[in-house]
C-alpha cells in the first residue's frame, strides 16, 4: 500500500524563509535548467557594453580584495598586471589609456614593465578614473604587497646593513 | 556586512565564511531543520555574527560553471530568526548577496545565481531580491539586478 505524503504547508510570515532542496527527479531538474538558460541567454544578450564593462570591473574589484585580504604576494596581482588587466577592460592601446588620465606614455610603459612604481598621482587618478570602484588604498596595497615582499625576500639587504647598527634599543634576554 | 537586530534596531558586524565540515555535525535540530552533513563542504558557507561563533545562517551552493551560473541548492536560517519574531533581519539577503558576490567573482558579467523556490515563496523572493522569473521552476538573478542586491547588502 503506497503511504500517502501529506506536505506541511507553510505559515506565518515569509522573511528568512528556507530554500528547499528542489526534489525534482533528474530529468525534470534538466528540463527546468534548460528552461532556465534560455530565459538567461535573453537577459544576457540584452546587455549593454557599458554593463558589460561595470560588472568586469566589480569582478576585478572583488578579485583584488580577496587578494589583499589574503595578504600573501602573488606575482599575478602585481601593480602592473593589475594595471594591465584593468586598461584592457576599455582600451584597446595603453596611448588612449595613458592620455585620459593625462600620464606620460614613457612612465606608464615603465610602470607596466616593472622598472618604477607608479607614483601617487598616478594611484589617486586610477580611483578617479573607475569612478572609486577601485579604491587608492587598493592600488597602494597592491604596491605594498610588492614591496614587502621584495625586501623581505632578499636576505642579503639586511644582511649587508647589519654592520652599519650599534646599540640596539633591546637585546635578548 | 551587517545585519540587524530587530529587537534594539542596532546594526551588527556579520561575516560568512566557508562552513567546516564540524561545523556542520555540531548543528543541532532545534536550530536547523535540514540535514546539513548531506551537502559537499566545500560549498557551504555559513554566517555568523563577528564576534560570536553561533551559526546563524547556511547556505549551499551548485556550480554550474558551463552555464556561469551558480544555483542556491539550500539556504536556511536558524529557526529563532525567521518570521514575525525573529531576533535578527537581512540573514537570509546577505547569503544570498554573497552568492552574487562569489558568482561574479568567477564570471564577471555573466553571473547568474538561480533557485528554485516553493511556490508560496516565490512572489516574495521576486519583490524582495529583485528576481526574475523563468516561467518554469528557477528564479535568477543577472545584470543590474544581481549587482543591486551586492550593493544593498553592502557586500
Amino acid at each position: 500500500m503506497k503511504t500517502k505524503i501529506i506536505k506541511k504547508p507553510l505559515t506565518g510570515s515569509l522573511e528568512e524563509m528556507p530554500v528547499y532542496r528542489h526534489g525534482l527527479r533528474p530529468e525534470e531538474k534538466n528540463k527546468a535548467d534548460e528552461q532556465l538558460m534560455v530565459a538567461v541567454r535573453k537577459k544576457r544578450s540584452q546587455m549593454s557594453e557599458a554593463q558589460m564593462q561595470y560588472a568586469s570591473l566589480m569582478q576585478l574589484r572583488y578579485l583584488i580584495e580577496d587578494y589583499i585580504k589574503a595578504d600573501q604576494y602573488d606575482e599575478r596581482w602585481s601593480f602592473a598586471n593589475v594595471l594591465r588587466a584593468y586598461i584592457k577592460l576599455k582600451y584597446k592601446s595603453n596611448k588612449a589609456f595613458a592620455q585620459d588620465l593625462c600620464l606620460d606614455e614613457t612612465e606608464l610603459s615603465s610602470v607596466l614593465n616593472k622598472r618604477r612604481s607608479p607614483s601617487d598621482k598616478t594611484i589617486i587618478r586610477l580611483e578617479l578614473h573607475s569612478n572609486n570602484i577601485i579604491p587608492a588604498t587598493s592600488w597602494y596595497r597592491l604596491v605594498q604587497l610588492e614591496k614587502a615582499h621584495f625586501f623581505f625576500d632578499n636576505i642579503k639587504n639586511i644582511q649587508a646593513e647589519e654592520k652599519n647598527v650599534k646599540n640596539r634599543m633591546v637585546s635578548h634576554f | 556586512m551587517k545585519i540587524l537586530h530587530l529587537p534594539s534596531g542596532d546594526w551588527v558586524d556579520a561575516l560568512i565564511e566557508n562552513a567546516e565540515t564540524s561545523d556542520l555535525k555540531r548543528l543541532k535540530k532545534d536550530k536547523f531543520e535540514f540535514d546539513w552533513r548531506l551537502e559537499e563542504p566545500t560549498w557551504v558557507y555559513k554566517l555568523r555574527l563577528v564576534n560570536d561563533k553561533e551559526i546563524l545562517g547556511l547556505m549551499s551552493l551548485d556550480h554550474f560553471e558551463s552555464e556561469k551560473r551558480m544555483e542556491i541548492r539550500l539556504l536556511e536560517v536558524s529557526k529563532l530568526n525567521r518570521g514575525e519574531d525573529r531576533s535578527y533581519d537581512g540573514i537570509a539577503g546577505n547569503l544570498i548577496a554573497f552568492a552574487c558576490k562569489e558568482c561574479v567573482k568567477y564570471h564577471g558579467f555573466w553571473a547568474c545565481v538561480s533557485l528554485i523556490p516553493k511556490t508560496r515563496l516565490k512572489q516574495h523572493y521576486i519583490t524582495k531580491y529583485g528576481m526574475f522569473d523563468d516561467g518554469g521552476k528557477h528564479l535568477y538573478l543577472v545584470d543590474r539586478n544581481l549587482f543591486k542586491l551586492i550593493e544593498q547588502y553592502n557586500l
